[in-house]
């Protein structure tokens, strides 16, 4: 083979491979219209790429001896690394680490529980919730004196027809002290 | 900042801990007496069986606008009642009794019956060491109280004498 030929041949092979120059392929293309033996070869190189795409065989590239050694290597360091974290974590050398890991969750739980101490604690001061009272009879009445310091109430219940000028008397309710 | 195992976890704890903490609460029973407290200028009791209140109960009575200067305890009951529950019939005299139920949080409704009669309904807060009295006039310018407090102003009534 010619190096004419050669040429002709890498060309038909680019052709087939789409990546002859559009400036070359009018001159190809009229060559091929004119030469059987150049379409023959054309077939021939299409037949033989379409026959290599299909079969083509997994090879693996063989591991040189440095680079299986070296992988060995390398695993030993990762593992003895990983083997002096655990230990230092566990050994107490290392307690700011671990406290500052768990710093986050410490905090939360302490959070949780003063929380719910605040909770359960009942209220120091006295809270005069609303209070509600029913009397059976409408000839009862009441007085009711509330004394926050002393922390009591206290409720005077009377009755309207005979108890009436009693309850007026001074020495019997502090009027200021009335609700 | 990552979020681990650990995280969760104590976000859990966390979450578990509020969602029992208020039922706790309310779990607590109501301790409380519930006194008949006799009220007179006499300095003598008019029964033997009948004792002075304590220091911390008489300085409430005679910083109250009814004023009488003796004050002694006619009959005393114990209350232990859960959240929710109620005790009927607790009787003070044969005159006097209470239909107690405890609402939680230390709420209560006290029902005053006199003579077999229902007399009046009350709701009231025992909260801290608030005391709780309804009283009346009684024979002879002495008077009755019906005096409802809670345990823990017992203890703190008897450490202040």
């Amino acid at each position: 083979m010619n190096k004419n030929e050669n040429q002709l041949e890498l060309k038909l092979q680019a052709y087939l491979d789409g990546e002859l120059p559009t400036a070359e392929l009018a001159a190809l293309e009229e060559l091929l219209s004119s030469h059987t033996e150049l379409r023959l070869l054309l077939e021939e190189l299409r037949l033989t790429s379409i026959a290599l795409k299909g079969n083509e065989l997994d090879l693996k590239v063989p591991e040189t001896r440095d680079f299986y050694w070296s992988k060995i290597a390398r695993q030993i360091e990762t593992g003895s690394r990983r083997q002096e974290t655990v230990y230092q974590s566990v050994s107490g050398n290392l307690w700011v680490s671990w406290i500052r890991r768990h710093l986050l969750g410490l905090t939360g739980t302490g959070f949780a529980f003063c929380l719910a101490l605040l909770i359960m604690t009942p209220p120091k001061q006295v809270a005069m919730k609303e209070s509600e009272m029913e009397l059976a009879s409408d000839d009862m009445a009441s007085y009711t004196y509330n004394d926050q310091q002393q922390q009591v109430k206290m409720v005077w219940l009377y009755d309207r027809n005979s108890t009436e000028s009693q309850a007026k008397d001074s020495s019997m309710m502090d009027s200021e002290n009335e609700q | 900042m990552k979020i681990r195992s650990t995280h969760i976890a104590y976000g859990f704890l966390l979450a578990c801990l509020l969602a029992i903490a208020p039922s706790l609460r309310a779990e607590e029973n109501l301790k409380a007496e519930a006194l008949l407290v006799w009220g007179t200028d006499d300095a003598q009791s008019p029964d033997t069986k009948f004792i002075a209140v304590d220091e911390s109960l008489s300085k409430k009575l005679l910083k109250s606008p009814y004023r009488w200067k003796h004050f002694f305890v006619v009959n005393r009951q114990s209350l232990n009642i859960p959240a929710g529950g109620s005790r009927k019939g607790v009787v003070l005299s044969k005159d006097c009794s209470l239909d107690v139920a405890y609402l939680g949080e230390d709420r209560m409704e006290i029902k005053l019956i006199g003579k077999g009669k229902l007399v009046s309904t009350h709701k009231e807060s025992l909260a801290g060491q608030c005391v709780f009295i309804i009283g009346g006039a009684s024979e002879n310018d002495t008077a009755w109280f019906v005096v409802i407090r809670k345990s823990a102003t017992i203890v703190a009534s008897s450490q202040s004498k």
